[in-house]
């Protein structure tokens, strides 16, 4: 395999100034209805509508720009960013084609303009595609019903542990049980989602095979045990083949298990959460169902669970009545209320709906293995690289859709890092990789994953790159670490950032502490 | 289409290697001779028998369009219908950039990046904390939130955490739905760290925050007073500046919620002695989506005290290793469960920051004359409006001062619910006031109506004659 | 003595370990006389010894070259390899002048790994000698064990030593940190000496196996952990007023001997009896009066750095005898959960020499990290040489 070139890439730099340091006064983006006379008749002037206590004496102090030069400004910095349109292939995130025509469908008044409150009978479309997609996930997983109001798989993971708690509390044993179990591997939101929910976090450390052990498990398990929350594979690519004995142990003691399966990818169409025994689990409809990720959110955790849990679910639930009609169903009383307002991230979910729909059940099968063997390819070539070894080498089997390395050794010889490596790839139009969840048990890591939306040709010109920028760590290591060179702005200097005298998280924040640099 | 062997995939446009050739060759490359190989980690007993049934594949594009057009006509969205529905999430117009910008595949489909290389959608954000920042008056301001009630519950968890107690208060005007949200965050009594929750009364005469009952509950006792201004019966706190000189008396946080799009022309919280400003970013250029618009947001003053209780991610300017060059980095990365898992604040994951884009798009725009024109235009449309529903026999707008942009429209002499009535209005194709009649008895038959900047003088008008008939 | 045969370089400090036992922290200086006064052993040449045992079926291999008598070439010619001695001034008692001469020789004479048994101090004194020209190993001998020189017990330094000799291509070598604690003296209650942090003296060059190294003492890189301060107050504040509570060395125990308002020694073993402190440093026969005294008692217990050590090292006063007079379940670990983030996999060792009291430790054991927060970790028995005895 010859290496590809390296492209000459040039991120694109307008030098773009903050919008409020642009402008001139009296300028307009946006011009209002003027209030019509029949009604300023009536109400007189509004200013005078509010109580002089409560009436703002200064204006805001924002850009007065016009509209074009709104858009220009935003236009531009849109180019200042790279995100996915080079090749990304940032680990458990799944990067996929997110189809446009959703986009085309998502903006269009029947959905946008939808209002959640109006009447269901006013609501039948987007009724109908969620509740299909409710459909979609159950025949995927088990479960007996989803809903969608988490805004991401975070919040999924919340949603478990308000579950948690409501089902112990029901059954009057929520003072007793009040450990959750999760694992090192384990996404740090399901430990932190559980000690916010008030529950004691156990958490079991990763062994030499690659995930916690089974007798680990059994020593922490007890009358105060309430639920486990894992995920499996986790985010090296590992699959715990104990998982059916690590729910019997936990449903023995009476808690609940909660799978999150944030790392799908390579399962799907091959393991159905409710035939292992998880009472519930969750996927995340902006990775692996095709929804965009708008570098973090809009997003839905989609939460599904046996039918022994669906009476917690927050409501309202999407039902079908006997006439085949939707209706918004007031959630009961042992329901968990609600873990965000309405009924969820509704583009996202009719995006989800579309995308499965364009898959099908074998193109998902295929999708699984494509993303697999995408993975496993690129393992033997990374391999190859001198400096790069893998995360737990002693495990030698196939691993699905991730793998975490380490740059460790290259770092040993060079100095170079894991994020210089990270920031000089940027230079060539690569993204980012993904390195680990906290904390770093590989040193130096980084976690790639193919996904299916990749062709060999950007994984081969991903691999090349990282090669190139190795064997840079050794030839000339200055050039890593002072990078980038060829991106919108050079490395930054993050030593203030966490410095309350230095950091600035808003521009009146900014010109106080540095007044002399003026706008 | 039909696969030439079980294994091989078929080409697919979402997927580059679903063709034959490429496939192979990974298969070569890695060594592999047969796909199951490759999911040899997985215990046989664990991989299902399922013939998966989700429905014909629609990988042609236009296939898929007629089919997902062909199901969501059936809804009737608020441009096909009048709609006076606000209730946490509002129909106010959206600027076309602010669409333009969040549909831009840079935007919309990355990840997280480099400050460097994503330089663009980090200023961007910072852009949107940095104007938010103005509206509210504070100099702090977090990435968003998934929505309002969320923000509300974070605050009320910092407060928490800050003061040490474990009581907070709320008005009894607070939205239900948004409530629900909050009592989540609260955990449960049986738990460690249960918050109480305890509902403030508010004034039969103006809806105002009972400020006796106030003074009754408050104590050292208590970690916060927390309220929305205005409130979701839409009603301005007034008094907002005594409610908050109460509760520092008794060392509580004052948390505040807002809708920003009043902020043109109310009192920015920061002045009435709010230590934690909430609220909610979906009316700054986003559509309701079904509800798939709302978003949150979290500021305070910088203050490191306060700082180092959020439970957001939020960038900072920052230097660059070329002199004069601006970046922006995420300030407080390790308090978040990113950085420190369940010993973070709280925890925080994916949010709404594409929303963020929008918000910032939004705000500059408008600039300081635009909000003031906005809170103009919808403080007199929504008097004119309530000031003309008061006047149908049989009507009766409580409350008719002292408003925003919803008002409670009372229909207690009408022997008509308003669930019948709201009937009647959604055949004259109007959207009716939100029925609050289960939610605040107290209230009697009362809905919630909502006016914005996108209601005409033609619309009130069609809108008072829907009433007048539907009341008949 | 052909030359194609691997040179292995071998030194004993004879007195490294001795303090431990009798509270001493350390030998370096003039703590030795005093730990030969209160009844110390060497331990170094024994370990070496178990060490070297598994060397015995490929002597054929490779010729060790060490200093006369107790430095090394005692041990080697026991075991019955060719042994090459090198000059030494040394007499009586072992200095660091010593060790630091016969290193350079060493290195003169091409060796090609040096194998020590010792602690931090010889550690030190070695890679002053010769930085990081020949990779060191350190058997585990020494009180103080920070530097990442140190395998995990003699028997994995043995056998990372003889997958060297095999193949030395097969073994990365790699850069580790020499740490060693300052500390001018340290003389039992009536020391002043306070806890001073690892300092880092540079960096050596050590052969590098995963699971044979002890990873180098973590050092906290995030500002303080806030959550095992939060537990150091919860547990200050949930004292029973009527039980004996002992509590091990290290940071993290110290926390709540500081919330108490008292004055004990971080590197030393403290008792605390109604939240007044009653045993300050303390070598084990006076831990062992104290529990006579007051009955039962809980021991606190912290993670030792990166070692992923919970008795045998740095706490040589918590021997068996006390270990089975408080009794097992009456250990409470706790670890920052940084701290223990670092240790993969989480085993933690207990080197006590009594099997019995061993095997009820072994197993898994919860370690607090935070008020309500936990981890789990597996308390391991290094497996010993069984042919110990025979070997010496």
């Amino acid at each position: 395999m010859s290496p590809s070139k390296m492209k000459n890439y040039r991120a694109a730099s307008w030098d773009e100034p903050l919008v409020m340091q642009m402008g001139s006064e009296g300028r307009r983006g946006a011009i209002l209805p003027s209030t019509e006379p029949g009604i300023v008749e009536v109400v007189g002037k509004g200013i005078n509508l509010v109580s002089p206590s409560m009436r703002r004496d200064r204006l805001p102090i924002l850009p007065e720009l016009s509209e074009f030069e709104v858009e220009r400004h935003y236009i531009h910095l849109s180019q200042q960013t790279m995100g996915m349109m080079g090749v990304s292939l940032f680990g458990t995130c799944t990067m996929k084609y997110n189809p446009r025509v959703s986009e085309n469908l998502v903006y269009q008044p029947f959905i946008s303009q939808l209002h959640p409150l109006q009447h269901e009978d006013t609501l039948q479309g987007v009724l109908e595609i969620v509740y299909r997609f409710d459909e979609l996930l159950r025949e995927l997983s088990g479960m007996s019903k989803f809903v969608f109001q988490a805004g991401g798989g975070a919040d999924a993971a919340y949603t478990q542990t308000c579950i948690t708690r409501a089902y112990h509390a029901s059954r009057g044993q929520l003072g007793q049980r009040n450990e959750i179990i999760t694992t090192a591997q384990a996404h740090p939101s399901s430990p932190a989602t559980a000690a916010a929910a008030g529950f004691k976090v156990i958490t079991l450390p990763l062994e030499a095979d690659g995930y916690a052990s089974v007798e680990a498990l059994r020593a922490v398990v007890s009358s105060r045990t309430a639920a486990l929350m894992v995920n499996n594979p986790d985010d090296i690519g590992i699959y715990n083949p104990h998982i059916k004995e690590w729910v019997d142990i936990v449903h023995e003691a009476g808690g609940l298990c909660f799978y999150d399966h944030a790392n799908f990818n390579g399962l799907m169409t091959r393991v159905r959460a409710a035939e292992l025994g998880f009472d519930a689990c969750m996927f995340m409809l902006h990775k692996t169902f095709g929804g965009p990720k708008g570098g973090g959110g809009p997003a839905v955790g989609a939460y599904g669970c046996t039918e022994a849990l669906v009476p917690f679910l927050p409501g309202p639930l999407i039902k079908k009545d006997a006439n085949g009609k939707f209706v918004l169903e007031k959630e009961g009383p042992l329901s968990i209320g609600r873990v965000r307002e309405f009924w969820g991230n509704v583009p996202v979910v009719i995006r989800a709906y579309a995308w499965t729909r364009a898959m099908g059940a074998e193109g998902l099968r295929d999708a699984a293995n494509i993303s697999v063997l995408a993975n496993n390819y690129m393992e033997k070539r990374l391999l190859e690289i001198p400096g790069v070894t893998k995360g737990l080498p002693e495990l030698t089997k196939r691993r699905l859709e991730m793998t975490r390395y380490s740059l460790g050794e290259l770092t040993a010889e060079t100095g170079v890092s894991t994020l210089d490596v990270q920031n000089r790839m940027t230079d060539f139009g690569v993204d980012a990789y993904w390195l680990s969840h906290e904390p770093w048990f590989i040193p130096e890591p980084f976690t790639p994953e193919a996904g299916e939306l990749w062709s060999v040709e950007d994984i081969d010109y991903w691999i090349d790159v990282l090669a190139h920028v190795c064997q840079e760590a050794r030839d000339t290591p200055e050039i890593v670490k002072s990078s980038p060179h060829n991106q919108v702005v050079h490395k930054m200097d993050g030593s203030g950032l966490n410095d309350p005298s230095k950091w600035a998280t808003t521009w009146r924040a900014y010109l106080r502490k540095y007044p002399d640099r003026t706008r | 289409m039909t696969k030439a062997s079980p294994t091989e995939p078929i080409a697919h446009p979402y997927m580059a290697n679903s063709n034959v050739g490429n496939f192979q060759h990974m298969m070569k490359v890695a060594g592999v001779s047969n796909v199951e190989e490759l999911f040899e980690q997985i215990p046989p007993d664990h991989i299902t028998k399922r013939e998966f049934n989700l429905g014909p594949v629609l990988s042609s594009e236009s296939s898929l369009y007629r089919h997902m057009n062909d199901i969501l006509r059936k809804s009737t969205s608020c441009e096909d219908s009048l709609n006076f529905l606000g209730a946490g999430c509002w129909q106010h117009y959206v600027p076309a950039i602010c669409d333009e910008m969040v549909t831009r595949a840079e935007f919309l489909t990355p990840v997280w990046g480099t400050p460097s290389s994503d330089h663009g959608r980090s200023q961007a954000w910072f852009e949107f904390a940095s104007q938010l920042g103005e509206l509210v008056g504070m100099e702090f301001v977090g990435l968003p939130v998934y929505s309002f009630g969320t923000a509300g519950g974070h605050a009320i968890r910092m407060a928490v955490r800050l003061t040490k107690r474990f009581k907070v208060l709320l008005p009894r005007s607070l939205d239900p739905e948004r409530l629900a949200v909050i009592k989540s965050y609260c955990s449960l009594p049986e738990l460690a760290g249960y918050i109480e929750i305890v509902s403030v009364a508010i004034e039969e005469a103006s809806g105002r925050i009972n400020l006796e009952d106030l003074k009754k509950k408050l104590g050292t006792d208590v970690a916060a007073v927390y309220f929305d201004n205005p409130s979701y019966l839409g009603v301005v706190e007034s008094e907002a500046k005594e409610v908050s000189r109460l509760a520092h008396e008794c060392g509580a946080e004052v948390i505040v919620g807002v809708d920003p799009i009043s902020l043109g022309i109310l009192t920015p919280p920061s002045e009435y002695g709010a230590d934690i400003v909430v609220g909610t970013t979906q009316p700054l250029g986003v559509h309701m989506n079904c509800g798939g618009g709302v978003g949150g947001f979290i500021a305070t003053r910088d203050e490191e005290r306060y700082a180092r209780e959020y439970p957001t991610l939020q960038v900072s300017l920052a230097s660059t290793s070329v002199e004069g060059e601006m970046a922006f980095g995420l300030t407080l990365f390790e308090q978040s469960s990113y950085g420190s898992r369940e010993q973070g604040k709280d925890w925080t994951g994916n949010s709404v920051y594409l929303w963020a884009i929008a918000n910032a798009v939004y705000m500059s725009l408008m600039g300081p004359q635009g909000f003031r024109d906005i809170g103009t235009s919808i403080i007199e449309r929504s008097h004119f409006a309530a000031s003309r529903i008061d006047s149908i026999p049989g009507l009766k707008v409580l409350w008719a001062e002292g408003f925003f942009k919803e008002f409670i429209v009372n229909f207690d002499k009408s022997t008509l619910d308003v669930e019948v009535i709201n009937g009647r209005l959604r055949k004259l194709g109007i959207f009716g006031g939100k029925d609050l009649t289960s939610d605040f008895p107290e209230l009697g038959k009362s809905a919630l109506y909502c006016v914005t900047e996108i209601h005409t003088e033609e619309d009130i008008d069609r809108l008072v004659q829907a009433l007048e008939e539907a009341v008949k | 003595m052909g030359k194609d045969l691997f040179r292995l370089g071998l030194i004993i400090n004879p007195v490294a370990g001795m303090g431990g036992k009798v509270g001493l922290h350390g030998t370096d200086g003039d703590l030795y006389e005093r730990a030969i006064q209160l009844g110390a052993s060497p331990l170094a040449a024994d370990r070496a010894a178990q060490s070297l045992f598994s060397l015995k079926e490929i002597s054929e291999k490779f010729v060790v070259l060490a200093p006369p008598g107790a430095m090394g070439y005692e041990v080697s010619k026991i075991l019955g390899f060719t042994t090459e001695s090198i000059p030494s001034h040394h007499q009586g008692r072992t200095s660091a002048t010593d060790t630091q001469e016969a290193v350079k020789y060493m290195v003169l004479c091409g060796v090609q790994l040096i194998l020590f048994s010792g602690g931090d101090g010889t550690a030190r004194d070695i890679y002053e000698a010769i930085g990081d020209r020949v990779p060191i190993l350190g058997i585990p001998a020494g009180v103080k064990m920070r530097s990442g020189v140190f395998a995990y017990s003699p028997n994995t330094a043995g056998e990372l030593v003889r997958s060297f000799i095999l193949d030395a291509k097969k073994v990365k070598v790699h850069q580790v940190e020499i740490l060693d604690v300052a500390q001018e003296h340290s003389l039992g209650e009536n020391s002043n000496s306070t806890w001073q942090p690892s300092r880092f003296f540079g960096m050596a060059a050590a052969p590098y196996s995963r699971e044979y190294l002890q990873s180098a003492k973590s050092m906290s890189s995030v500002q303080g952990d806030v959550g095992i301060d939060e537990l150091a107050q919860e547990i200050a504040q949930s004292l029973n007023p009527s039980r004996l509570y002992l509590f091990g060395p290290g940071a993290t125990t110290h926390k709540i001997i500081q919330i108490l308002g008292l004055e004990g020694y971080v590197g030393g073993i403290d008792a605390v009896f109604n939240r007044q402190l009653v045993g300050k440093d303390l070598g084990e026969h006076e831990i062992l009066e104290l529990l006579t005294r007051f009955g039962e008692a809980t021991l606190f217990l912290g993670v030792i750095g990166g070692q992923g050590f919970l008795l045998g090292r740095g706490n040589q006063q918590l021997s068996a005898k006390v270990i089975d007079l408080v009794s097992p379940k009456n250990i409470v670990l706790l670890s920052s959960a940084e701290k223990i983030a670092k240790l993969f996999p989480v085993h933690l060792q207990v080197d006590l020499g009594d099997l019995e009291i061993e095997a009820q430790l072994e197993g898994y054991r919860e370690v607090l990290v935070a008020p309500g927060r936990s981890t789990v970790c597996r308390v391991i028995v290094p497996k010993r040489v069984e042919a110990k005895e025979e070997a010496v």
